[in-house]
């Protein structure tokens, strides 16, 4: 039987990833974020680490069969891929951050800054208000103290960083979490595997 | 600037000479079953191919103005043109008619501002039959097999059978979306705030999960209502002659399958190539599509090969098309009217000819079997 192919986000969620493929006894062996391993393989499948906002990518192409990646970069992608499970870890949310002391535009554009743009757009769209958006890819939070833009959208873990540089929450968009996503062709051409893997997950989340 | 439009681009030699190939294979399979070849216009006026309503995303049609100031669409997909077809002139047509096509469709997206894709396939009017569901879906799988692909899985699914599971429901459209994408857990949140009894509820929920072989999920999946045992009694019909040719091994079903498309009715499917990631043959039945009375075209099924993914997937695994074109003789000269004598004579023997009075230097390119030099 042909290996089954696993895409899995590198940072935050990774860790969490291979404790959960271990419970499930997909691996046997601890995930060590000091390596630079980038393939692991054993008989029954072969995982990848790629950068979160690579993940839906690959599972889109199928170079990866099946994947777990965070709603944010899910969201961010729009890929055309089965979101099956919600996995319940790397909790945060969506949100809209200004300065404190922030109280609105007038008579012009708002400014929103953010590396998630096409997140953004739709929560704007959504609401009717046509907005000015600049897509950054780090610091975001940056962004309202230089005056590059009026508000930021980004993920809300514990909202630290966001207080040590004088932002507050003012909208929340949605929640966010991993996912377990699968290819659309794989679903069906690797049924009897994916299956497996997804009858192992649900066993952990309810047990 | 870039050479092409963003989504286009061009087919050279070699990769045009292995699609066509690919084509002339398909549509030679279409031929042995007696279905005839038809074209329709790249344009179409956007009123007469919107007047079938829930048809194609709108706002990814490329859409042009006529001198009369009437707005045109190009082809967005080729079932819509042809059932149009059909109705503008077979509308009193009173049999079956069989029909196949290679055609161009045009797209835009937010990713790609113009996409042109090439779709080959058949549509069979006349009938609503499970047989005739059948005999497209023997031809799917023997198109696919004649590009010496075995390793594909035809996923079928019915229409009708969700639609029996969802029926006198609220906000279905999303409801079948969620079960669609395979999105368990949104689905049980939505169809828990539903008003029904829990039974109804669980056979909701398990919607997604029926996928899989034939004895699996056919004849096991509960069927309480006329339409849904229809729907199982059309799959159980068309499973049998699958099955009396052997083909049974090539398919799987998904009583959760929905298209993008939403103007199927009746049976839905999808090809998949193992390790290709996406589909590269879809269909379905599309009774109704056009509701005009007696037209062959009320009732009609059908499929389209999404040729550039077939042709990537055949490549990728390494699928040698046997070349379409190669040169037998290349006649060298510097008399041009002996060269053109010359090379009349070979082609009325048959041959491939192509003609240089200058010089030669790649060679590789035209690929010839033998090099004749006249001045020699």
């Amino acid at each position: 039987m042909d290996k089954l192919k696993i895409a899995l986000a590198k940072g935050r969620l990774a860790k969490k990833s291979f404790d959960i493929f271990k419970e499930i006894g997909l691996y046997d062996e601890a995930f060590d974020g000091a390596s630079r391993k980038l393939i692991f393989t054993n008989e029954t499948c072969e995982s990848v680490l790629v950068k979160a906002s690579d993940v839906p990518i690959y599972v889109e192409r199928g170079a990866a069969d099946v994947g777990i990646v965070g709603r944010d970069s899910l969201l961010e992608s729009g890929a055309d891929v089965y979101e099956i499970l919600d996995l319940n870890f790397g909790k945060c949310k969506f949100c809209v951050a200004a300065p404190k002391d922030f109280n609105g535009v007038q008579g012009r554009k708002l400014r929103v800054a953010s590396k998630y743009t096409k997140v953004a757009g739709a929560f704007y769209e959504n609401q009717g208000q046509q907005v000015d958006l600049i897509k950054l890819e780090g610091s975001v939070e940056l962004a309202p103290i230089v005056n590059l833009s009026d508000v930021i959208v980004d993920i809300v873990e514990t909202g630290s960083t966001l207080k040590e540089n004088g932002l507050v929450v003012i909208d929340e968009i949605c929640d966010i979490s991993a996912r377990f996503i699968s290819n659309k062709a794989s679903f069906k051409t690797k049924a009897i595997q994916i299956r497996d893997i997804i009858k192992k997950l649900n066993e952990y989340l309810e047990g | 600037m870039a050479f092409t439009p963003s989504g286009t681009s061009d087919t050279l030699i070699k990769e045009c000479e292995s699609k066509q190939k690919l084509i002339n294979l398909l549509q030679k399979v279409y031929k042995s079953h007696g279905f005839r070849q038809v074209e329709t216009p790249s344009f179409e006026y956007y009123d007469t191919l919107f007047e079938f309503k829930n048809t194609i995303n709108k706002d990814s049609t490329l859409k042009l103005i006529d001198k009369a100031g009437k707005v045109t669409v190009l082809r967005p997909d080729t079932t819509l043109p042809i059932a149009r077809l059909v109705a503008s002139n077979y509308k009193d047509f009173d049999d079956l008619l069989k029909l196949r096509y290679n055609m161009q469709v045009y797209r835009t997206s937010a990713k790609e501002s113009t996409k042109e894709i090439t779709q080959s396939g058949v549509e069979l009017f006349g009938s609503n039959s499970p047989f005739d569901d059948a005999e497209v879906l023997v031809m799917a799988i023997e198109s696919l097999l004649s590009c010496g692909i075995d390793d594909f899985q035809i996923d079928i699914g019915h229409i009708g059978y969700i639609k029996a599971m969802l029926e006198g429901l609220d906000d279905q459209t999303h409801l079948q979306q969620l079960i669609a994408n395979k999105n368990f857990l949104a689905l049980a949140d939505s169809v828990d705030k539903l008003n029904i009894d829990s039974q109804r509820k669980d056979a909701i929920k398990k919607l997604p999960n029926l996928y899989g072989k034939f004895d699996e999920i056919i004849s096991t999946a509960s069927a309480n209502t006329q339409q849904a045992k229809n729907a199982i009694e059309s799959l159980n019909k068309i499973f049998e002659v699958l099955s009396s040719l052997d083909y049974a091994k090539y398919v799987s079903f998904d009583l959760g399958m929905m298209h993008d498309l939403n103007y199927y009715s009746g049976i839905v499917f999808s090809a998949y190539i193992k390790g290709y990631g996406t589909a590269v043959l879809s269909g379905g039945r599309y009774d109704g599509l056009i509701k005009q009375e007696n037209c062959p075209a009320c009732r009609a099924v059908g499929f389209s090969v999404y040729i550039d993914y077939l042709l990537q997937a055949i490549q990728l695994k390494g699928i040698e098309l046997k070349a379409g074109q190669q040169l037998d003789v290349l006649l060298v000269g510097s008399d041009a009217s002996k060269l053109f004598v010359e090379a009349s004579k070979l082609r009325a023997q048959g041959k491939i000819v192509d003609i240089r009075t200058g010089k030669l230097n790649d060679l590789q390119i035209i690929n010839a079997k033998e090099i004749i030099n006249l001045d020699d």
